[in-house]
């Protein structure tokens, strides 16, 4: 038995696949999460583009927000290994989802990349760059659920 | 008021952002699955035998096929079953059924959306709000 299908036999996924609540809760707390994450992040990259708030300083837009955008994270994480793990082989094999992954190791990537470099047109390149990858996470993310 | 507004949305947050959200806008269409916009309004019926059955969360999916034809039918959640006594064990592969429904606006697609199951003669009503 492959891990995925080891995953979606687990007792935790088979609770999750035959609930009434907890399912739709988790699939908030992924809403929730993706809000706080990329919410967040679009503020700061827009912050550095300098589309808004250009009399705040970039590190300090940057202290407020990396908490939250942490906490978000977490909750993306922790919900959407949730959600897959209830349907684990069909969505490994759906092409959207792998998509989906792609992106989000592009955008992992991308801010890794931001971190070692001070120089400011790549910061905003790189911001640019999010800003793309990160909606695009998240309409790969909501066509899952169409294709 | 309305020019100050618009003042205020152009200093504060500028065109570039705002051509953002608007992208943001745009890429929340597609539909299907849910609701029952994406089929059509007239009732349709699929009698066959189940030769694939996934059931639960996000929702259900039946492949019956009817007169060789492989369909897609998609049924209730969990709590939707439950409330008329649908066993996941009655949907088994080799079940044959009568499902009334809608099917995909889309033509050629052999996909609907269950409202009532009909297994041995007996009705099992998923959606009892709506007319099947």
């Amino acid at each position: 038995m492959s891990i995925l299908a080891w995953l979606e036999a687990s007792g935790p996924a088979r609770i999750l696949a035959q609930s009434e609540w907890l399912y739709p809760l988790v699939n908030a707390g992924h809403i929730v999460g993706i809000a706080l994450l990329v919410g967040t992040v679009a503020a700061l990259d827009m912050r550095i583009l300098g589309w808004l708030g250009r009399s705040i300083a970039i590190a300090d837009v940057e202290r407020l927000l990396r908490p939250l955008a942490l906490i978000g994270l977490g909750l993306v994480i922790v919900t959407g290994l949730s959600l897959f793990s209830v349907q684990a082989t069909s969505y490994a094999e759906s092409t959207v989802f792998r998509i989906k992954l792609l992106l989000i190791a592009v955008a992992g990537l991308n801010a890794a990349l931001y971190q070692t470099t001070t120089h400011r047109l790549w910061h905003q390149i790189m911001a640019a760059l999010s800003l793309l990858l990160w909606l695009a996470v998240i309409t790969m993310g909501r066509l899952i659920g169409f294709r | 008021m309305t020019r100050s507004v618009a003042v205020l949305i152009r200093t504060h947050i500028g065109t570039r952002a705002w051509l953002a959200i608007l992208l943001c806008c745009l890429t929340a269409s597609a539909a299907a699955h849910h609701g029952w916009r994406w089929a059509t309004d007239e009732e349709f019926e699929l009698s066959g035998t189940v030769k694939e059955a996934r059931l639960g969360n996000p929702h259900g999916e039946l492949k019956v096929d009817a007169d060789g034809d492989l369909w897609t039918v998609e049924v209730g959640q969990p709590w939707r079953h439950e409330r008329v006594d649908l066993k996941d064990d009655m949907l088994k592969p080799g079940t044959e059924l009568t499902i009334h429904g809608h099917r995909s606006a889309e033509a050629g697609e052999l996909l609907m959306k269950a409202e009532r199951l009909v297994i041995d003669g007996k009705d099992y009503n998923l959606y009892p709000d709506r007319k099947s």
